[in-house]
């Protein structure tokens, strides 16, 4: 059975804009895959058809079964994860291998409150 | 894949679920388009290989014996008749086949004109199947007939699109971001649908176009050189046409004339051709020409053969527009999908770069986001668009009136379709009298605008401020969100913030003034990706008693805040 996880360094999953990203991506796999990556990306969810935006990934020429990767993303001033009525915009590190294929991702809020920016709707005239 | 996603917090999850039922049902309602479609194709290639075939057949010369036209019953009455030998490898044969469809014609002009080229006693060249030398035919009918081959292509679009559309979406969920993310890359594939499609329509007009409308006018041109002529009615009467959608008529005059001290032939009235509803107008003109009358007719002094009763206009020009609707639809949605692929091109890497201000901190002034003439033109157009095709059929319904046999479906069918177009009416109207309206301009003192800073803004009202009642500005921040359902694109939007910059009644404190109001920290800055975006604006209102109202949107751009 494949296990692959990520942690982020001091437990953090909340930063600033322009803050560093670091962490580790550990993987546990039947066979070695042919190539491994961790992507720093953002997508949007809710009504609209959804967008994403890979921001910064790492890969790892010859990742073997199982092993760990340390990561360090420089996160960028924007976009803020933010929660509205009709989107959502949420940032994550996404652990990638290829061939065989799996994947496994956590999500982190950037924002400078180091919280989801809440959209409310306004009543209309 | 082990991938956690945030609860749901909308409405509607991501990609709104649509249950299996609707999309079985819209995926039969599709199949019958690609069913139409692939049957038509298939039937029209055949009609195109078998014309095609013709051409491999060998060229050899003929000796025509005899030619004549002959009146038989039917819509196609007038049949020509050729006699003709030729000489295959040393061995005779003779035939009468002139090409592989029947030879009939519904008017005597178009027998006359097919049988000038096979004037008895002389040669012509003629193709003989190698394969099976007795069969041959003068002449191979025209490879045209493929151009129709778009036609049934754009019910396979329709129909394979749209099932393809309906149940990829779906298909979607499941993968991980990633291989999302090289999906949406190639949502530009959708674009390149479209575009074909538009390339379809606009293909198909311009092919009906041509024939329809450009020939008939350039003829009624150059018949204002033809030369007066006697003409003498053999024949005269109103013909019927029976389809599926009713009767309709035309007018059949056979008349004959000597020309340069030869005999001929003609039953053209007119150079739009065709049939359509409305019995009595055509009776009067089929009474003005009893048998044995005598009229001018005008004759083509280069092809004698060629002449016609009316060389100007009529009403059945009006049908022209028809091609029209596919040209203009080709052309919309070709520029439709070009401007859609080049904004998910620009938005595809994320840009944050502001609309209206940007690395420029200094004073701003504001344009709108879309400018009256461009509403005025853009509404002028649409209506023009629609109620010209409208138009069309509302003639149809006005001539089944006088005639006294009403098409009534025909009326109730029109009777959405002529109320948008009163509205279409209305709204340029409208559009046109904004034209006048005092003019607002908003210019922003400092371009560059983050959350947590301020908006400084000065008005200065062009025109005549006393026409206002009451006049407002203000801010207010946006959510953005388009999804397809089907191959139809929505966007749904909703309001986060709302903030009044300033408001009066009073002319005196309309006509300029300035207004401060603070951006909230705590919002979310503009925001624009393929599908969805955070837009800020400025919102002008100025209320004009009995006439069309101030409503001007200012796209700004507020970028995230400059210190944390």
């Amino acid at each position: 059975m494949n296990k692959l996880s990520i942690s982020f360094e001091d437990g953090k999953s909340s930063y600033l804009p322009g803050e560093i990203v670091r962490g580790r991506g550990e993987w546990f796999l039947q066979e070695a895959p042919k190539e491994l990556e961790v992507t720093l990306f953002w997508y949007t969810s809710g009504k609209g058809t959804e967008d994403v935006e890979v921001v910064d990934s790492l890969s790892h020429p010859n990742p073997g079964a199982h092993g760990e990767m340390p990561f360090s993303f420089q996160l960028p001033k924007e976009p803020y994860s933010f929660s509205g009525t009709y989107i959502t915009l949420s940032w994550a590190v996404e652990l990638l291998v290829h061939d065989p294929d799996d994947s496994h991702t956590e999500e982190i809020i950037l924002s400078p409150t180091l919280n989801e920016i809440l959209l409310h709707e306004v009543p209309k005239f | 894949m082990h991938f956690r996603f945030s609860t749901a917090r909308h409405s509607s999850g991501p990609n709104e679920e649509r249950g299996m039922l609707g999309k079985i049902g819209i995926s039969l309602f599709l199949s019958l388009f690609l069913a139409a479609g692939l049957f038509f194709f298939y039937m029209l290639s055949l009609e195109v290989l078998d014309r095609a075939a013709v051409y491999q057949w060998d060229k050899s010369e003929c000796f025509v014996h005899s030619s004549s036209i002959e009146e038989q019953s039917g819509d196609n009455p007038y049949l020509i008749r050729v006699l003709y030998s030729y000489r295959y490898q040393g061995v005779r044969y003779e035939n009468t086949q002139i090409s592989k469809e029947e030879p009939s014609y519904d008017k005597y002009t178009r027998a006359s004109k097919a049988l000038a080229p096979y004037k008895q006693d002389t040669p012509v060249d003629c193709y003989v199947n190698p394969e099976a030398p007795s069969e041959a035919v003068l002449s191979r009918d025209g490879l045209w007939i493929a151009f129709f081959l778009l036609l049934p292509l754009v019910f396979i679009g329709v129909g394979g699109g749209g099932i393809y559309g309906v149940w990829s979406a779906s298909s979607d969920t499941g993968k991980s971001r990633g291989a999302k993310r090289a999906t949406s890359r190639d949502a530009s594939s959708g674009s390149n649908t479209v575009r074909i499609i538009g390339a379809i329509f606009f293909l198909v007009g311009v092919g009906i176009f041509y024939p329809f409308v450009v020939v008939p006018l350039w003829n009624i041109y150059d018949a204002q050189s033809w030369v007066p002529t006697e003409c003498t009615v053999i024949s005269s009467y109103v013909k019927s046409h029976d389809s599926d959608d009713g009767t309709t008529y035309s007018v059949e005059i056979l008349y004959r004339y000597m020309f340069n001290g030869e005999n001929y032939k003609s039953d053209r009235y007119e150079f739009f051709g065709g049939s359509s509803s409305g019995y009595d107008g055509k009776k009067q003109i089929v009474k003005q020409h009893p048998r044995g009358k005598t009229f001018t007719c005008y004759v083509d002094p280069d092809t004698p053969s060629e002449a016609v009763i009316h060389r100007g206009l009529s009403w059945m020009a009006l049908l022209g527009l028809l091609p029209l609707f596919f040209i203009g639809f080709g052309l919309l949605m070709m520029t439709i999908s070009k401007k859609s692929e080049k904004k998910k091109k620009s938005l595809n890497a994320f840009s944050s770069i502001p609309r209206e201000s940007g690395v420029s901190a200094g004073p701003l002034e504001l344009k709108p986001a879309s400018s009256r003439m461009t509403k005025l033109f853009g509404i002028t157009f649409a209506a023009l668009f629609w109620n010209g095709i409208v138009s069309v059929f509302l003639y149809e319904v006005w001539e089944s009136w006088n005639s006294g046999s009403l098409n009534i479906f025909l009326t109730v069918f029109l009777i959405p379709f002529v109320l948008i177009g009163i509205a279409l009416l209305f709204g340029i109207l409208h559009s046109f009298l904004s034209l006048f309206n005092p003019l607002p301009i908003i210019t922003l003192e400092n371009g560059k605008l983050v959350l947590g800073g301020e908006i400084k803004l000065r008005w200065q009202i062009q025109g005549k401020a006393e026409r206002l009642a009451h006049f407002s500005i203000r801010l207010e921040g946006g959510e953005e969100a388009t999804y397809t359902r089907g191959t139809d694109t929505y966007t749904a939007k909703s309001t986060f913030y709302r903030q009044t910059l300033y408001e009066t009644s009073r002319v005196r404190e309309m006509v300029r003034g300035e207004a401060t109001v603070q951006i909230p920290k705590d919002a979310m800055h503009t925001f624009a990706s393929s599908n969805n975006k955070i837009v800020w604006k400025i919102v002008v209102v100025g209320d004009i008693p009995k006439w069309p109202d101030i409503n001007r949107e200012h796209i700004i751009s507020i970028g995230p805040m400059e210190e944390v």
